[in-house]
């Protein structure tokens, strides 16, 4: 009796084992396996959970002081839904949504057509409503109408650094990534899953070991500090809304870079959008045309030339040549803009008048192949700016066999490039003959606390020091002598610039007579520079040249950054203590 | 399958001592600790003489109970939580109005047209040394 009693105790605690085994490996399926999918489906039954709100990293400028601005971040409010099942008096609902959201619901009609579609259980009919707005109508209590906690991207500059900063949209799938600019470039640092929480703790050990230990959520989400300065930016922007209405140009831009670092303080372009209303922006406005676009820039490809031709030996600062004013290379002539002829002058007059003969005459002194070398070691490949679909530069007639190519490329023509790759290369020779990595991002505040600084020091060594510092005279020249007649001279800051004017190529491969490309560049104090800006704009009406159409804008940016970051003066006195 | 062995309750060591060399609170205190070891000892021969299924019942009784437990803290830590990062992405909402403000300032005072306020451009701008720059900047 007492052994058949054990048989049978055993036998049903083997049966509940069993069972309990069962559970478990089911419970493994359940919550591990298929856990994504399970939470997916309860996510689904609500209307909109904490889960659901909308989460993303902040983007920051940075001021001079070191001060973090918002230029991305996140907006706190409510969405109104209705419930077409449970609506009784569509018409009362609208109008007392439309007294709080009148700019974000849709018209009388649609509002009243979607109320009417009584199988769906849930329409949004206006979004962003502030936080008074919301608890207003929330108060009302109107049957059928939802009004539920929203967040959304924000752009607390409006249309500042537009391009740079970039969007968010759905793309291609259900869920909000970044479309353009750093919001792209950035996308996988700035995303937030939103699943940050244990809301099962066994599951995420098993099925998230990989995020907790090896690459943990917290150790690659966070923000991104940008090197962009706000009030620099505020003034670039207005000083290229300026050149470009009163010019009526197609578009104006420009790039302001501290040479030593490739820190890049100010970038741009006008026309530009708002961030926050994108309701009338092409998608074609959210490329970046300091990135995405090459130009012919013209004379300001000078120095390159010159600064090639100096570290190669080809020429020598004194070195002369005969300047005719015009002269005929396989079969096309090439002529001074100003068709004048100046006689047996220095490699100085060559920057300082912006010589196309005198670049052509540096141009055959280098040789094709140095030429080539120089040029495609500059402009062959990107910059690596940390934004998105940066595009190569056309240089392919520096492969063919005829001069005239050589000749045209050495004053901008017939090479085309980007703008941010001319400033880096003009900026080589701001910066001893260095070309640095130009940025936009200087550290990642993740969420775990770590900020972690990134790392833009490579450099490529083009110039010696010493042809930089030729050429950088000749550049200085030009802005004490030359430009506006002397007129922006500083006698406390040696201000080093060159001026570019160059024809728009037609759709058949020709150039225009009368449209044109202006561009101009400085960096300042020359010898030590602080910042180099570049600025352009295309098609300008009733000018033709740079020195009339940028000039004033470009003095105002130097002015402004002088007085702003108070850049001690590097001239004017005979010592470097000031007399007492 | 397995028969509880049933041992003798561990009696306390006999003592002997003379009332007159010892203190009788002395005395108390050593009888009390061999009867707690004693327990002791009665609890784990109990133990021990448990069957691995009923072991393993215990066991899983207090993983349940346990998973239970670590279920309801970790859900009030997740609650809390989010209730924290919602009020730190409200805080930094208000900051970001009054970024938006701050940058909208700047936009002003740049778009300012100084000569149709009366401003005039200086006749003359001289240069003077000075011993140290202005900490107006």
């Amino acid at each position: 009796m007492r052994a058949q009693f054990r048989f049978r105790i055993r036998l049903i605690l083997g049966g509940i084992i069993v069972l309990a085994l069962l559970v478990l490996l089911r419970l493994y399926f359940v919550q591990i396996v298929y856990g994504a999918d399970y939470s997916a489906k309860a996510d689904a039954q609500f209307t909109s959970g904490d889960s659901g709100l909308f989460d993303r990293g902040s983007i920051y400028f940075t001021r001079k002081d070191g001060t973090l601005i918002s230029a991305a971040t996140l907006a706190s409010g409510f969405l109104v839904a209705i419930n077409p099942q449970t609506l009784t008096n569509p018409e009362a609902a609208y109008q007392a949504i439309y007294q709080v959201a009148s700019s974000t619901m849709p018209a009388h009609g649609a509002f009243i057509a979607d109320a009417a579609k009584t199988q769906q259980v849930y329409i949004e009919v206006a979004h962003h409503l502030s936080d008074a707005a919301g608890t207003q109508l929330a108060q009302e209590n109107i049957p059928g109408v939802e009004v539920l906690r929203e967040r959304w991207r924000y752009y607390p500059g409006g249309d500042l650094a537009a391009h740079a900063i970039g969007v968010v949209g759905y793309g291609a799938g259900n869920t909000l990534t970044g479309q353009s600019g750093l919001e792209a470039e950035y996308n996988e640092t700035l995303t937030r899953n939103g699943n940050n929480l244990y809301k099962n703790f066994f599951a995420q050990i098993f099925s998230n070991l990989g995020n907790l230990l090896v690459n943990a959520r917290s150790a690659r989400e966070g923000d991104i500090i940008t090197t962009i300065e706000p009030e620099v930016e505020t003034r670039l922007v207005a000083d290229l809304a300026a050149a470009n209405s009163q010019y009526s140009s197609n578009t104006t831009g420009g790039i302001i870079m501290e040479p030593k670092t490739g820190a890049i303080i100010a970038l741009g372009t006008y026309p530009t959008f708002n961030l926050n209303d994108l309701t009338a922006t092409d998608s074609s406005q959210l490329a970046n045309p300091l990135v995405e676009h090459v130009y012919e820039f013209g004379s300001i490809m000078k120095p390159i030339t010159m600064a090639s031709a100096l570290t190669a030996g080809a020429v020598q600062p004194d070195t002369t040549y005969n300047d005719t004013g015009c002269i005929h290379v396989d079969g096309d002539r090439i002529c001074n803009w100003n068709y004048h002829a100046y006689g047996v002058i220095p490699m100085l007059d060559i920057i300082k008048y912006s010589l196309n003969v005198g670049a052509s005459f540096v141009a055959e002194q280098l040789g094709q192949d140095r030429f080539r070398q120089y040029f495609t070691k500059i402009f062959g490949t990107k910059t690596g700016i940390d934004l998105p679909n940066e595009t190569d530069a056309l240089i392919s007639n520096l492969y063919k066999p005829q001069q005239i190519y050589y000749d045209t490329a050495s004053f901008g023509e017939g090479i085309a490039v980007t703008p941010i790759q001319m400033i880096r290369a003009l900026g080589a020779v701001a910066n001893g003959g260095t070309m640095v990595t130009p940025h936009l991002v200087s550290a990642i505040q993740l969420d775990n606390g770590v900020t972690r600084t990134l790392d833009w020091s490579k450099t490529v060594p083009i110039f010696t020091p010493a042809a930089a510092r030729e050429t950088t005279v000749m550049m200085d020249a030009l802005w004490d002598d030359e430009l506006a007649g002397g007129k922006v001279k500083i006698p406390t800051m040696s201000v080093a610039a060159k001026t570019g004017t160059a024809q728009l190529p037609t759709p058949t491969g020709t150039y225009y007579n009368n449209r044109f490309l202006d561009s101009e560049v400085a960096f300042f104090p020359s010898f030590n520079p602080r910042f180099i800006i570049l600025l352009y704009t295309v098609d300008p009406k009733h000018t033709i040249y740079a020195a009339d159409s940028l000039t004033p804008a470009l003095n105002d940016l130097v002015h402004f950054l002088i007085d702003y970051y108070a850049v001690p003066p590097d001239r004017g006195f005979a010592t470097s203590t000031p007399p007492s | 399958m397995f028969d509880i062995i049933r041992t003798a309750p561990v009696s306390a060591p006999s003592v002997r001592f003379t009332s007159a060399i010892r203190p009788p609170e002395r005395r108390t205190r050593s009888r009390k600790l061999a009867q707690m070891g004693g327990a002791f000892r009665t609890a784990l021969s109990r133990m021990t003489a448990l069957s691995p299924v009923k072991a393993a019942a215990v066991l899983v009784a207090f993983l349940a109970i346990a998973y239970i437990g670590l279920i309801a803290v970790v859900m009030s830590y997740a609650a809390s939580t989010i209730d924290f990062a919602q009020n730190v992405r409200n805080d930094e909402a208000h900051v970001s109005q009054l970024e938006a403000s701050y940058l909208n300032q700047i936009a002003s005072i740049t778009d300012t047209n100084y000569t149709a306020l009366g401003y005039v451009k200086p006749a003359v701008i001289a240069y003077v040394p000075s011993a140290q720059a202005t900490a107006l900047r």
